[in-house]
This record gives C-alpha cells, sequence and structure tokens, in this order.
C-alpha cells in the first residue's frame, strides 16, 4: 500500500517537473521593424522558438513600432540581443557593448545609383548639381553609404530628394522626376520588370557585411556562445536554413566586429539624422 | 360602333398615352437621373482617390501612389484609364503610356485637381466605363415597366370590367326591352334593381312599358269591339239591302226593285236597239178562297209554293218579283217575245196545275198573265207598266187562266187555251 502511494506521489510529481523551465533565464531578442510588425513576429518566432530547444534560456522577441524609437531603445540597451544593421550596430557597440554574433556571409551590404536606362548619365561625375532620390536619410545602403561615397570619394555636389521607400526611388527615377536614385541590389531586383526595364545601374558603393545578430555586454560569454552555437547548428539544417533564409540570412556565419569597423572611417554620421 | 367598343378605343388610347408618356418623358428622365448619380460617385471617388495620394505625393513616395491608385483601379473595374499628371505636365502614373482605349463602349471622362490650394500639385484624369451604368439605368427602366405594366393593365381591366357590368349590359337590356316592345312583347326584363340612374331609366321604362301594355290591350279590345259593330252593321246593312229589295214572304223581289230593273231594261233598249227583253206580269186567280178558308198562313205558303213553281221555268238571269198580294211579275232579260209568250204559258199551265191541300181541302189557283214586250216606244216606266197591266188586266176579263200579249195598243191573243 505505502509502495502504491510513493509510486503515484512520483508520477503526480513528473508532469510538474516538466514545467520547471519557469527557472530558465529569458533573454529579449530586439528585431529592427524593417517590416510591418506581423511580418517580423512571422519570420522570427519561429527561429527563437527552435533555438530555444537547443539553449538553457528562452528567449523574447521584443520589437518597436518605429526605428527611431528601437534606436533609442537599443542605445539605451533594452535588448539583450539585437538585430540592426552595421552601423547601428557599430552605434550600439559604442554606447551599450553589443558585439555581433552570427551574420549572412553570402552577401555584402552595398547601395546602387540608378539612372533612367536611356539617359545620357555614364558615371557619378555626369551627376553634377542633379537631383537624387534616397529612401530616408538613414537608409544604410541606399542612402548612408551612398552619399558617403559621392561625397567622400567622388565629391560630387548634388541635391538629394528623400522619397520615403526604396520603391520611391525606383520610380522617381523611371518617371524621369530625379535625374539619380539610390537602392540597393536587393530592392531593385524584386521591382516589377517594367520598372526594372527603366533603370540601369552606373555605380555601386563601397561594401561591407550584412546585418549581425548581436549581444548586450551584460549578456554572460557562455550564453552569447551558446547563442552562437546554436543558431549556426539551426543553420545546418533544412529547415532552420529556410527559416533563416526569410530573415534574410541565407549563409549564418561567424561575425566579427572587425569586419565592421572600415565604416568607421566612412564619416557615416555626417549622414545619419538622428530622431 | 357599340358602347364597348367605343369604350375600349378609348382605354386603349388612354394606355398608349399614358405608355408613351412613361416611356418618352418619365422614364428617359428617371434613367438620366440613374446615370446621373452614378457618375457623380465617380466624380466623388475621384475626388477621394486625390485627396487620398496628397501626402504620399507631397513627400514623393511614389511607390505608396501607386500602391494607393492601383488599390484602387482594383476596386473599380469599371475605372479603365486612370493617369496622375504632375503639375509640370509630365506623367507620374502609370509607368507605362496607357493603349488608346477603344471607343466601343459609352464613356464618361473627369479630371480632378490633386490639392485644394492652387497652384493644384498634380492632376487626375480618369476615363470610366458607362456601359455597366448604362445597362443599370436600362434595368432600372426595365423595372419601372415591369412594376407600371402589370398593374395598369389590371386598372384597365377593371375598369373596363365595371363599365361593361354597370353601364353597358344594363344599356344593352334596355335595349333588347325597347326592340321587343316594337315587337309588342311586354315581357323582356329590365335591370330595374339597381339604385343608379340607369336603375331609375330602367323603371321609368318599365312604367312606360306597363302604361303601353295597357292602352294596347284597351285598343285591342276597342277594336275587336269596333270589328264586331261593324260585322253587325255590314251584316244589317246587307238585311237591309236584301230587304230593300226583296219581298219579305216570298224572297222574290219586291215592286220597287222591280221597278228599277225594268227601267233599266227600257233604257237598254232605247239605247241598245237590238236588245229584246219582255216583262210578264202574273195575277193569281182564285187566290182569295185559299186564303180565305184556309187562313192567311195557308195564303202565303201558297204564294210562295207558286213563286218557286214560277221560279223554276225562268232563267237563272231572269227577274221574279211579287208586286201585289197576289201579283207576280217576271222579266225577261234578252228574250224575244215568241219566246217571253211560250214562257208565259208555261208558267201558266204550271200554276194550273198546283195544288194546294189544305185540311179543308185541295185548291187549285190559276193565273192570268199579261205579256208585254220592253220597247223603246213605251216611253216610260210608268206607261211600260200601264201596258202590261192592262194585258193582264185583259186575261182576266177574258176568262182567267190565260195569257195576253199587249202589242201597242193591240191586245193579241193567245194560243193558251185554260
Amino acid at each position: 500500500m505505502k509502495y502504491i502511494l510513493i509510486l503515484l506521489l512520483a508520477w503526480f510529481s513528473l508532469p510538474v517537473n516538466a514545467q520547471s523551465d519557469r527557472n530558465r533565464p529569458v533573454y529579449t531578442v530586439g528585431v529592427v521593424p524593417q517590416f510591418a510588425q506581423r511580418k517580423l513576429f512571422d519570420i522570427w518566432q519561429p527561429i527563437l522558438q527552435a533555438l530555444e530547444h537547443e539553449l538553457d534560456f528562452d528567449l523574447e522577441l521584443v520589437g518597436s513600432p518605429k526605428i527611431p524609437v528601437f534606436e533609442k531603445k537599443f542605445l539605451a540597451g533594452e535588448y539583450d540581443f539585437a538585430y540592426m544593421n552595421p552601423y547601428h550596430m557599430l552605434k550600439a557597440h559604442d554606447s551599450q557593448g553589443y558585439v555581433p554574433l552570427v551574420r549572412d556571409g553570402s552577401r555584402q551590404l552595398k547601395g546602387v545609383l540608378v539612372v533612367k536606362h536611356d539617359s545620357a548619365y555614364q558615371s557619378v561625375a555626369d551627376l553634377n548639381k542633379k537631383i537624387i532620390a534616397f529612401p530616408s536619410p538613414n537608409a544604410l545602403g541606399a542612402s548612408l553609404l551612398m552619399r558617403a561615397d559621392l561625397v567622400g570619394l567622388h565629391d560630387l555636389e548634388f541635391f538629394p530628394r528623400y522619397v520615403q521607400t526604396h520603391s520611391s526611388v525606383y520610380l522617381n527615377v523611371a518617371l524621369g522626376q530625379t535625374e539619380a536614385g539610390g537602392g540597393v541590389l536587393s530592392t531593385l531586383q524584386k521591382q516589377p520588370p517594367e520598372v526594372r526595364e527603366q533603370l540601369r545601374v552606373i555605380y555601386e558603393t563601397r561594401g561591407i557585411p550584412p546585418h549581425p545578430l548581436s549581444a548586450h555586454a551584460r549578456v554572460p560569454e557562455e550564453d552569447r556562445e551558446a547563442m552562437r552555437q546554436a543558431w549556426l547548428k539551426l543553420a545546418k539544417t533544412e529547415a532552420g536554413r529556410q527559416l533563416m533564409a526569410r530573415i534574410p540570412m541565407y549563409q549564418p556565419i561567424h561575425a566579427d566586429l572587425d569586419e565592421y569597423l572600415p565604416m568607421r572611417e566612412w564619416g557615416l554620421d555626417r549622414f545619419y539624422i538622428v530622431e | 360602333m357599340g358602347l364597348r367598343a367605343k369604350f375600349t378605343l378609348l382605354l386603349a388610347i388612354l394606355a398608349c398615352l399614358f405608355l408613351a408618356y412613361v416611356h418618352f418623358w418619365v422614364a428617359p428622365q428617371m434613367s438620366n437621373r440613374a446615370l446621373v448619380i452614378e457618375e457623380n460617385a465617380h466624380r466623388a471617388q475621384l475626388s477621394l482617390t486625390a485627396e487620398a495620394i496628397i501626402p504620399p505625393l507631397l513627400e514623393n513616395d511614389l511607390a505608396k501612389v501607386y500602391e494607393l491608385l492601383d488599390a484602387i483601379r482594383y476596386d473599380n473595374p469599371s475605372w479603365v484609364e486612370l493617369q496622375l499628371f504632375s503639375s509640370e505636365g509630365g506623367r507620374l502614373y502609370p509607368l507605362m503610356k496607357p493603349s488608346v482605349v477603344d471607343g466601343h463602349f459609352p464613356q464618361l471622362y473627369l479630371e480632378q485637381a490633386v490639392g485644394f490650394l492652387q497652384p493644384p500639385i498634380a492632376r487626375l484624369q480618369l476615363a470610366v466605363d458607362m456601359t455597366e451604368s448604362r445597362q443599370a439605368a436600362i434595368q432600372f427602366e426595365t423595372s419601372l415597366w415591369t412594376a407600371l405594366l402589370p398593374f395598369m393593365v389590371f386598372l384597365l381591366a377593371v375598369i373596363w370590367l365595371k363599365v361593361e357590368w354597370i353601364i353597358r349590359r344594363p344599356i344593352e337590356q334596355m335595349v333588347r326591352a325597347s326592340r321587343q316592345l316594337v315587337r309588342g312583347s311586354f315581357d323582356h326584363p329590365v335591370p330595374s334593381h339597381k339604385r343608379d340612374e340607369l336603375g331609375e331609366l330602367a323603371r321609368a321604362f318599365d312604367d312606360m312599358r306597363a302604361s303601353i301594355e295597357r292602352h294596347h290591350i284597351n285598343i285591342a279590345e276597342e277594336l275587336d269591339q269596333q270589328r264586331k259593330r261593324a260585322l253587325l252593321l255590314e251584316q244589317e246593312k246587307q238585311l237591309a239591302e236584301f230587304d230593300a229589295i226583296h219581298d219579305a214572304l216570298t224572297g222574290l223581289l219586291n215592286r220597287r226593285e222591280l221597278e228599277r230593273q225594268v227601267k233599266i231594261a227600257l233604257d237598254e233598249v232605247q239605247s241598245q236597239h237590238w236588245k229584246q227583253h219582255v216583262l210578264l206580269y202574273i195575277d193569281l186567280d182564285h187566290f182569295k178562297a185559299v186564303n180565305d178558308n184556309c187562313g192567311h198562313q195557308a195564303g202565303d205558303q201558297l204564294l210562295c209554293d207558286i213563286s218557286r213553281v214560277m221560279r223554276e221555268r225562268i232563267r237563272e238571269k231572269d227577274l221574279l218579283a211579287r208586286v201585289g198580294g197576289d201579283e207576280f211579275a217576271i222579266l225577261l232579260k234578252d228574250c224575244p217575245l215568241e219566246v217571253g209568250v211560250r214562257i208565259a204559258n208555261d208558267i201558266c199551265s204550271a200554276v194550273h196545275d198546283y195544288r194546294y191541300v189544305c185540311e179543308k181541302g185541295s185548291y187549285q189557283v190559276g193565273s192570268s198573265i199579261g205579256v208585254a214586250p220592253v220597247l223603246p216606244e213605251n216611253a216610260s216606266l210608268e206607261h211600260m207598266i200601264a201596258v202590261v197591266d192592262s194585258a193582264c188586266y185583259a186575261a182576266k176579263r177574258r176568262g182567267r187562266n190565260r195569257v195576253e200579249v199587249a202589242v201597242g195598243e193591240v191586245l193579241k191573243k193567245s194560243d193558251q187555251v185554260a
């Protein structure tokens, strides 16, 4: 009789044990609002859930509605892990000590300068004193890198017009509203054929590695490393690779801060508008 | 054309007029109104579109403008062409110049300025395919018709039936009653049960007809009476005429009539000399004896018998008359004297042979007959009578039961021997 009671007790206490992940630490993961929240959630939540299986801690996806708000938050160090563009990451590193963990190794981030296909412009120098469209002042590839090159490298005098989105840039150039426009290859390739046919790339900026997933300095080393390894491990699975390709991160590799440092010399701060 | 046809024609004309009115006036107005409403809807939508694209346009966010315009075009399938032009005139939307819209359908062209201040920041141009709106207008018209027509038909049918029932049928009934009245029938029913003017007319007609009927009956009765009276009078007249010229007892002609006939005969021989007539006067012999012995009734009977006897011996066209108590006369027409004498002798012997029997015994009567030709020399009726009478008297004086002929003033003896 006693043995039965003990067995029953042991059996009933098992489910309780299974729920003891309340004891696991939770880290917040902040993602830059490149897309709408729903889409962000749709992309990142499965990845984080998959990662949790490999980790001793839980991951909570957090976001902000607007990029400036996001910027303020990461500058305040509100996120344990954060995914943002390299320029933000450098600023975050400088203010909070964020370090990059993993990044896409298959591509480089660079801006492209497009003109109307039947226009006479062949090089950057032809665009002297012309109106050039950019998405927003703070768009990394299309606007910051581009303007840094145009001014820093080519010493070009031009009139920027901020047209809110990459698609707008291409349309403005295609319709002849501006002489040229700054964009990135990925968005250019996503344009419908009738827009792409109207455009011609005349210049590509210097490139930098793409967006890393970074960790705040306060996250312990072993957890940081665990995160990195879990990420890379997940990336090796077919399912994991497909999930990560949506970020987009096609070939996750180990990320190093040094790879991003050359960007400091390009004087991007000058072109960035703090809101 | 009867009332029914007239009224049906009237209703048909009214119906046509009404339908024409609806078709040419009401329906076009209503469908125009419907079209105008549709047009205004498009205008309003275009105005909203212009307002919606102001913020992105001001920010040069052409991608957002395209997104909005594409979405609005998708929501408005009848918007076949939508273009956006910058304030300088260059086309901003769509990217490619749209193909020329073929004009096979009804189109509405609208322009809308973008922005509320002058000058506008852009211009929208819109071509709308109005076929659906037109069809909606047509459907609207059709539904108007399908709503109106059955009701109108129903209304007209009700009116027609009512008029037929209330007005025309009673009138027709009265017409028939009138015709029957003309033919003499007073029984045909009239719609006198109704309580309107037609009922009053019917009742008046009925009263009039009853009155005519009464008069008709009275007149018929009177006519009948008059006819009977006339018949009676006619009969009496005939009787009187008969009596006037006939002897009551024997039924032979009377003296007056005989004299008249003799006069005619006289005139005849005077004008037509070849004509020969003979006059006989017959005086019965011993008549008195019978009258006295057997009674007056017997005497009368005898006279009748003798009349018959004499009648049998003369021709149809000869006239036998009773000119006195026991005196007879015979006018033999178209008869030569010799023949007349022979007939006289015949009669004389016949009368002689006759016997009258009564309880007192059997009696024999004879006759004295005077024969005189009707000659132009006889100046007058009186003379003629006198001649024949004297001949008769001569016969009587010479012994009775004999015939004497008067030739001029000279009496001729007859052959007859009693």
